[in-house]
């Protein structure tokens, strides 16, 4: 008799394509990729299937059941699977006498399995011999449908896995005298006692597979399609080279060609915008939330046109081969090219990146990647970037922007090596990860990806940039009497004014309180410091104008337009939309700016992540460490760098020396 | 092609690529690499430096050494 809730696992190597099934049986779309370790926590989808209901779950890529024992989404997948009522084993059609021990492995859930091969149209072995050789039903991913699967629970029975596993000789007695016990529990027990016989039990797994596969007949071998291109791009000497270049490229077709679109939607937003009377208070409001709509639709086009690009890289595989050439980098601060996997989703977004150090292995290496990735540049950074950039910097603002993320990972790895160097060398860590073919993306599923990510990037900001515009519209127009008075003696002025004397060390003075606000309100949500800015200037009166339709579509075409010549000369087409910023900024104010926003507290919702995932000391340490330090590097990117910045380094590595030499103390 | 065959092999010959344990046991560079990475996760084998006369950071080409 089946329990209430059926659950079907998908289980299966790193990267072997088990979100992609999920995704087909669900109708979902969680992200999918080309690399290990994309899904980090446990997807489930429920459904009613004649009756009965049904739950699905997509558990993250697991390399054995009974390795990997100190990693969090390796802990999660066995926990689910002590559950199933059915085990669904994705394997790679590819990579078939892999896979194959896995599967063995999960034989002894002692419950239904059924194997479902993925890449099917790329095996080098028949259909009918991998049947033959496989332990369970046999599926292939283009033919299955949750139908099929749900039909399975019922008529797949439990194989008897004492009738094919091959021990080596000797080991067959240990495996008896704990006859009384379940197969796992049995596995759990050698693996764990003293004499660990984890090579006796690994070795019958490997001789099992290996007979299956002789069994059926086959042995070609697939042949590895991407060494040509690897050798450039792994190159020791010009791999890192060509990183930078395809990573500049990224950045100058964003703003390029994405900031001209956005520029042009912000100024038909602000086109119809022209038509709220501004006179009331209310008017006012409304202007304020519809600038604040115009310049999250400004965005939406270089965010499109960064997640189409970091998709394509993603997709292509050659993201992976960045963790691989990562890893020369990441070992002298103790970590491994695994950490550089939830560095690369930061530029996304924070958060999922900091839920995927999951797959770093080690409790202290997970927590040095944690506190590397508040000062990643997600999106909402960039999007502030682009503005800054494109108003101060039109010769060479992909080159600033490039330089920002550079510093943000340099800041990130010191920040690592400083905490690394304090505590003390971690367990040994190592990258072996399989490295994935080179594939040509396809254009549907970067579009669909991109999309989804803009949806998502809407649906966050928001409702934060309709509240905030709100407020701080209203407040920039009222006294304390509630009278409409100028923008300059308003609530949100003299609050703005009194914190602005704080921020000269960066160049922002009484004059600018707009920008010191716009600051504090990107303490929730970086989303919200541009459309801030464009708030309080716009009703300070600096509206850009007067704009015309057929101005604002020629602008933005012959932007678009220019763009490949101008992408040579490192040129960025004129926003003529954020003109206004050259007003309140001076160029060095505005970069010191952009290096507070890349270093400054990191928003909420990171804060929130990290103290889930760490506790709340890491997330206070990340939130006093990348704001000090965010108030000392752009001061002296405004100030330079004087005696007293000296000094400060000379304590800080003096103050980092006496904890390291305290620590060793207490140990010995 | 099991752990301690891998384990024969490395003693023998020092040290080894991936593609070394492919053409001698004729197995894919998946099973090669995940048989590899057995022995690295119990401290028993560690990376060198890539072959003397290339420059390329790929695990084809990078050397794993028996440690005990």
């Amino acid at each position: 008799m089946l329990s209430k809730n059926t659950r079907l696992a998908l289980v299966g190597l790193p990267n072997v394509g088990k979100t992609t099934l999920f995704n087909k049986l669900a109708g979902t779309y969680y992200k999918t990729g080309n690399w290990s370790g994309v899904t980090v926590k446990e997807h489930i989808h429920a459904c009613t299937v004649a009756g009965q209901c049904y739950e699905v779950a997509d558990l993250p890529g697991i390399l054995s059941v009974y390795d990997d024992v100190d990693q969090l989404d390796s802990q999660l997948t066995r926990q689910a699977l002590s559950s199933a009522n059915l085990i669904v084993n994705v394997v790679d059609g590819r990579f078939i006498h892999r896979d194959l021990i896995l599967t063995l492995q999960l034989l002894l859930y002692q419950k239904p399995q059924v194997v479902v091969l993925t890449h099917v149209d790329e095996m080098v072995v028949s259909m009918d011999k991998v049947c033959e050789a496989m332990p369970c039903k046999v599926l292939t991913l283009d033919e299955i449908n949750l139908d099929m699967l749900v039909e399975c629970v019922g008529q797949v029975g439990v194989f008897d896995f004492e009738q094919i596993i091959e021990w080596p000789v000797g080991f067959d007695t240990y495996w008896e005298q704990l006859s009384h016990l379940s197969p796992l529990d049995r596995l759990e027990c050698l693996v764990t006692q003293e004499n660990s016989k984890d090579v006796q039990i690994a070795e019958g797994f490997y001789q099992t597979a290996a007979t299956l596969i002789d069994r059926s007949g086959c042995r070609q071998i697939k042949e590895h399609k991407s060494s040509n291109i690897d050798h450039w791009v792994l190159d020791k000497l010009y791999g890192l080279p060509i990183f930078l270049l395809v990573m500049y490229s990224v950045f100058s077709v964003t703003i390029g060609i994405g900031g001209a679109l956005g520029d042009g939607v912000m100024q038909l937003c602000i086109w119809f915008l022209q038509v709220v009377p501004v006179d009331t208070l209310l008017g006012v409001t409304v202007y304020s939330i519809g600038t604040g709509f115009a310049t999250c639709f400004g965005f939406i086009p270089i965010l499109a046109v960064m997640y189409i690009l970091l998709g394509l890289l993603e997709q292509s595989g050659y993201l992976s081969r960045v963790a691989l050439l990562a890893d020369m980098l990441m070992k002298p601060i103790g970590l491994s090219g695994h950490s550089f996997i939830p560095m690369i989703l930061g530029f996304g977004c924070n958060v999922p990146a900091i839920m995927a150090t999951r797959v770093v292995a080690g409790k202290q290496q997970r927590m040095l990647t944690a506190l590397m990735l508040p000062f990643m540049p997600c999106t909402a950074r960039l999007s502030i970037f682009a503005v800054f950039a494109a108003s101060f910097f039109p010769q060479k603002g992909a080159l600033i922007i490039m330089m920002l993320y550079l510093m943000g990972i340099m800041m990130g790895i010191g920040t690592t090596w400083i905490v690394s160097y304090i505590l003390g060398k971690g367990a040994d860590n190592y990258l072996s990860i399989s490295l994935p073919d080179y594939q040509v993306p396809r254009l549907k599923d970067l579009m669909f990806s991109a999309r989804l990510k803009v949806i998502g990037f809407i649906k966050k900001a928001l409702p934060y940039i309709v509240i905030f515009s709100g407020v701080l519209g209203f407040l920039g127009v009222v006294d304390l009497q509630l009278n409409i008075v100028a923008a300059d003696i308003s609530i949100l002025a003299s609050v703005g004014k009194k914190v602005a004397h704080l921020f000269y060390f960066m160049g922002i003075g009484e004059d600018n309180w707009q920008a010191v606000v716009a600051l504090l309100s990107g303490m929730v949500a970086k989303e919200v410091v541009i459309t801030t800015l464009n708030s309080l200037y716009q009703i300070s009166g600096d509206v850009v104008g007067p704009l015309t339709f057929s101005g604002i579509i020629w602008d933005t075409v012959s932007n678009i337009l220019a763009f490949p010549f101008q992408m040579f000369f490192i040129e960025l087409g004129d926003m003529d939309g954020y003109n206004v910023y050259q007003q309140y900024f001076s160029q060095s104010a505005a970069f010191s700016y952009m290096v507070f926003v890349l270093l400054y507290f990191p928003c909420v919702s990171t804060l929130v992540a990290l103290q889930t995932e760490f506790g709340s000391s890491i997330a206070a340490f990340a939130f006093i460490w990348t704001t000090a330090l965010a108030i000392w590097v752009s001061k002296i990117s405004y100030w330079g760098f004087g005696v007293i910045d000296m000094m400060l380094l000379c304590m800080l590595f003096l103050c980092i020396r006496y904890i390291r030499v305290r620590n060793d103390t207490a140990a010995t | 092609m099991t752990p301690l065959r891998l384990k024969d092999y490395m003693t023998q010959t020092g040290r080894v690529t991936i593609d070394d344990v492919c053409q001698h046991f004729h197995i894919d560079a998946a099973l090669a690499m995940q048989l590899v990475r057995f022995w690295m996760h119990r401290n028993k084998c560690v990376t060198e430096a890539s072959c003397q006369d290339c420059h390329v950071k790929c695990q084809s080409s990078e050397y794993y050494v028996w440690s005990e």
